[in-house]
């Protein structure tokens, strides 16, 4: 049976460890790369956290929220990235906080592309308020790095939850 | 299943799942507002502008509604350097101020604005015809900074809008 699922690539990494089989390649990626988005999340989490005006006025910077959205923001965004972090590797949440992640790094693009059409420097806060100012044009490219990374995690893990 | 036909039904997984988010983004406004609670200086759930934030640094308010302040061009500025009308106030950080700003110019800058400020109003009255500038055009400290001087109570304050970077770029005079 355990030879079957493995061959089909149905059975999960831990029971693959278990049954002392080798990871292949791309299972270790897949490990690899959700510990790297949970370690961004929860170093990004934790920034925000421990300095919530910084980040507020990070948010501020963007002028795109209506002022009195900005302090909800800024005091629900760090929760729910360290929520991402710890629920990526929850198997029953795993996927939603995947998709979670993906729809931060997108918001993320967007709000980067209106400070580059608005022809702002912003200074980004997306790691705690002292990391300067980034150029928008970085923000998009490191935004949209993440949202690649976040959406083929959740591609993988709808995949394989599905094949379960 | 047609290439069409795995879209439409990825495409209904994502937005299930979207929509399953909500327990988890509830949770997360119920554990901000707990944690919120538990800081030293809790943050407001209403923010204060950035100007009416540095007011109530050095000050209780009551603070008034104010008009946008008024605006210096550079050849405006150039005039009003000339003949002393106005006092020229440099809302950069400090260390931009050290390396180089505008003759008799007064560091007020917006970090820091609590610990200067006292000193500046000791030295500038109310009445005092002040001009704002920061780094260039783009950037929010003097907007900030002279809208922060007019809930104070400071009546003529205007902001030299290209800032330091269109002062140099003319070849004008500077300190040090």
């Amino acid at each position: 049976m355990d030879d079957r699922r493995a061959a089909a690539g149905t059975m999960s990494d831990s029971d693959l460890i278990k049954n002392g089989r080798p990871l292949r390649l791309s299972q270790v990626f897949f490990w690899a790369l959700r510990i790297l988005i949970a370690g961004v999340f929860l170093w990004a989490g934790v920034a925000k956290m421990r300095d919530p005006v910084g980040f507020a006025q990070g948010i501020s910077q963007f002028q795109f929220f209506p002022e009195s959205w900005i302090n909800v923001l800024a005091g629900t965004v760090p929760v729910l990235e360290i929520f991402v972090a710890g629920l990526l590797f929850w198997r029953p949440w795993s996927r939603r906080a995947a998709l979670l992640g993906s729809l931060f790094a997108l918001s993320f693009a967007l709000l980067f592309a209106w400070a580059w059409w608005r022809g702002l420097d912003v200074q980004c806060a997306c790691f705690g308020s002292r990391h300067g100012v980034v150029s928008p044009l970085f923000g998009i490219v490191r935004a949209f790095g993440l949202l690649g990374a976040c959406a083929w995690l959740y591609g993988q893990l709808l995949g394989r939850q599905t094949e379960a | 299943m047609s290439l069409g036909g795995q879209i439409k039904q990825i495409a209904g997984q994502v937005a299930r799942d979207t929509i399953s988010l909500w327990p988890l983004v509830l949770t997360a406004v119920l554990s901000a507002a707990l944690l919120n609670s538990l800081r030293p200086n809790p943050l407001p759930w209403l923010r204060l502008s950035d100007d009416l934030q540095l007011a109530a640094r050095v000050s209780e308010g009551p603070f008034p509604e104010i008009p946008e302040p008024g605006t210096v061009s550079l050849d405006e500025a150039v005039a009003i350097f000339k003949n002393g009308e106005a006092r020229f106030v440099d809302a950069r950080e400090v260390d931009f101020y050290l390396f180089g700003h505008i003759p008799k110019a007064r560091s007020l800058p917006r970090e820091g604005f609590e610990e200067v400020f006292p000193l500046v109003a000791g030295e500038l009255g109310k009445e005092s015809a002040l001009v704002v500038y920061c780094s260039e055009a783009e950037c929010p400290d003097s907007l900030i900074v002279a809208k922060a001087l007019m809930r104070l109570g400071y009546r003529q304050v205007r902001v030299f809008v290209g800032g330091w970077q269109e002062w140099t770029t003319a070849e004008l005079p500077q300190e040090p």
